[in-house]
């Protein structure tokens, strides 16, 4: 009952928010809304014990692409005028695509096909031990080459980004600390014995 | 159990290490960035080569879960890739520009995602080698950041090529859905049916595929990035990565999906026909000797393209025996213009090589080997490989495609021997005069020069090659 209760709570608050990211004119609020929806999507996540799926989510799509996108947008600072009209001329399209997603879920859930059911033996797993837990093991067992060619790549992602915007200033004053260290007070000061002047 | 495969992996093993040895060389001795780049990849290309030669006579084995095999064709693609990257290491400038934007760095990388796809045997891993040579060509081609028009281009190459890489996986998640694996083992099982279902996923591998070789729909990433790198770059990305898209189509649909063969062999062949026309009558009206080239590329794809789509495996060695050749003269051609190009004065157009004959008349001697090759004029390796392609073609009955090829190669001629006309009969006020290239770059141009010329006297040695790494054992196991 209260899982009930609190599942209801939960996705009526994802379906306003959602509804929110769409309606909203100033594109700011309509981001802020789109990170609530990803948030209680994750909670819905765990209210399937999928506990990895909901912390990727938050971690990933709030923690990085939202930010992203908020900075977009601030740095665009798009006219508000103009994102009304073209969401006019872009609705009837935008319903279209809609009604062809409603129509894929229902042909999922209601005729529930059995190609679509998943394989028995990773459900018993992920409950028996864990859905991280077993996540991680694959990954570091079965699948341990593609982790490392996937570390490779974002090595690969870091190198090619700074050589391409990193710019060295041609005056730039840095420190050289063995050059510190090895310097000889005597020659850097000199001390002159001054006379009383009178 | 871990140690055996680790000696399977050594190549990439030596690749890796020497990637994290150039990171490290480049941040911390800054005073040697000129020339590590050089002496660290040369050096591991050797090695490579040679631990290559020892792994040749190992037996075929699976590793990593099924997700990596090293076989004969693994390997011996993967001793090409380590072969043309040391000619093209030895051939790059060492200037100050090309150490300052890492380039032979990148191309390790790259090298590294081409041997990926040599020896994936898993559309995860596939796919993973695929992003290591797209993301290091994107950054290739960009590398030139003061330029506009390379900014533009590799601009251009990103959105084109993450567009591939997205109907790549589109495809592949339609396979995983049908078959709930990525496993391409089990893909080659003859009893796999002809589904509408696998006909549309293998459609949109075949997109990304085409877009690695830059086969037509997806070719117009080709003339422009060519066109927007330095010569150095350009170089590399003609060559090198044709291997990989080489390893991706043979491990993918020749060895693979058996079952659908009269589907792919049907898209193979519009997708090689289309490059082969378009490519070589679009070439005709370039004055930039590098878009040219670059649409000579697509015509020589679809060359390839064509002999794949034969569907035998004497198909299969007629196409890699072709794409070798390409291999070797676009490596000639390229390193013409990359030798001739000093930080002042790059040569990228026809009237930069207006009479080439009176101020370099060796490097333009070779450049008219080249030339001559492709067009295909007998003595030249470029006549065989022609020759050996219509040969397969005409051997499976399909004379209507081999005159179309025919065609399309009198009409290449057309352009290549432009580029000689220029080379010996135009005269210009404003000769090509540096002094910019090393002892080592003008000797390994006219080693591989003279390849091409020495290879077309004596061809059998690269066709038995090409014949023992594609052996008729795979199809039976």
């Amino acid at each position: 009952m209260i899982k009930e209760l609190i599942f209801y709570s939960f996705s009526s608050v994802l379906i306003c928010s959602s509804l929110a990211v769409v309606l909203f004119r100033n594109p700011v609020y309509s981001a802020v809304s789109l990170i609530l929806s990803f948030i209680t999507s994750g909670f819905l996540w765990l209210l399937l014990e999928a506990e990895f799926l909901a912390i990727v989510l938050i971690l990933v799509y709030v923690g990085a692409v939202m930010v992203l996108f908020l900075f977009v947008i601030m740095m665009l600072n798009i006219n508000k005028e103009t994102e009304k009209s073209s969401f006019n001329s872009v609705a009837p399209f935008a319903v279209f695509i809609g009604l062809i997603i409603v129509a894929e879920l229902i042909t999922i859930i209601w005729i529930n096909s059995s190609q679509f059911s998943t394989s028995s033996t990773v459900i018993q797993q992920s409950s028996q031990m864990g859905n991280t837990l077993l996540l991680g093991t694959e990954l570091f067992t079965n699948y341990i080459l593609d982790f490392e060619i996937a570390g490779f790549i974002l090595l690969l992602a870091i190198i090619v980004a700074i050589s391409l915007t990193l710019r060295p200033r041609k005056n730039l004053k840095t420190q050289v600390a063995s050059e510190q260290i090895n310097v000889d007070p005597k020659k850097r000061m000199k001390l002159v014995d001054l006379k009383e002047t009178k | 159990m871990l140690i055996n495969e680790l000696y399977f992996i050594l190549p990439e093993l030596i690749i890796t290490s020497c990637i994290c040895l150039l990171v490290l060389i480049n941040s911390l001795a800054k005073n040697l960035r000129q020339y590590s780049g050089v002496l660290i990849g040369s050096a591991a290309m050797m090695a490579c080569i040679f631990v290559s030669l020892i792994l040749f006579s190992e037996n075929s084995v699976d590793i990593f879960n099924n997700h990596f095999r090293v076989d004969n064709l693994a390997t011996g693609l993967k001793l090409v890739t380590f072969i043309t990257t040391l000619i093209v290491i030895l051939g790059t400038n060492t200037d100050k520009l090309n150490a300052d934007s890492e380039i032979i760095l990148i191309e390790l990388f790259a090298v590294l995602g081409v041997l990926i796809l040599c020896s994936a045997n898993n559309l995860l891993t596939l796919y993973l080698g695929l992003e290591t040579l797209t993301l290091s060509m994107y950054g290739l081609v960009a590398s030139k950041r003061s330029s506009e028009i390379a900014t533009e281009s590799a601009m251009k190459f990103f959105i084109q090529g993450a567009i591939a890489s997205a109907f790549f996986l589109y495809g592949t998640s339609l396979i995983y859905g049908l078959y709930q694996t990525l496993s391409l083992t089990i893909f080659s099982n003859p009893d796999i049916n002809n589904s509408i279902e696998l006909q549309l996923a293998l459609a949109f591998i075949i997109c990304g595929i085409a877009f690695k070789f830059g086969a037509f729909p997806f070719h117009s990433w080709v003339p422009d990035s060519y066109q927007g790198s330095s010569n150095s770059v350009a170089l590399f990305i003609s060559t090198v990565p044709k291997i990989g898209a080489f390893a991706l189509i043979y491990r993918l649909l020749i060895t693979s999906f058996i079952a659908v063969t009269e589907f792919w062999t049907i898209l193979i062949l519009v997708l090689g026909l289309m490059s082969l026309i378009f490519g070589n009558l679009i070439a005709i009206s370039q004055s930039n000797l590098k878009r040219l080239l670059g649409y000579s590329a697509i015509g020589h794809m679809g060359f390839v393209l064509i002999a794949i789509s034969i569907g035998s495996l004497e198909g299969a060695q007629a196409s890699l025996f072709y794409l070798l050749i390409y291999i070797l003269m676009t490596s000639v051609a390229f390193m013409c213009l990359e030798v001739l190009s000093n930080k002042n004065r790059s040569i990228v157009t026809l009237s930069d090589i207006k009479d080439l004959n009176s101020s370099h008349p060796w490097i333009a001697l070779i450049m008219l080997f080249s030339m001559f090759s492709m067009v295909g004029i007998p003595p030249f390796i470029g006549f065989y490989a022609k020759w050996i392609v219509l040969s397969e073609l005409l051997n499976a009955g399909m004379l209507s495609v081999s005159i179309t090829a025919i065609i399309m190669s009198v009409i290449a001629a057309f352009y290549y021997l432009r580029v000689v006309w220029y080379m010996y009969f135009e005269k210009t006020e404003l000769p090509v005069m540096q002094k910019g290239s090393t002892l080592i770059q003008k000797s390994t141009l006219s080693i591989i020069g003279v390849m091409i010329l020495l290879m077309g006297l004596y061809p059998s040695p690269m066709i038995d090659f090409c014949k023992s790494i594609i052996s008729p054992f795979i199809l039976i196991d």
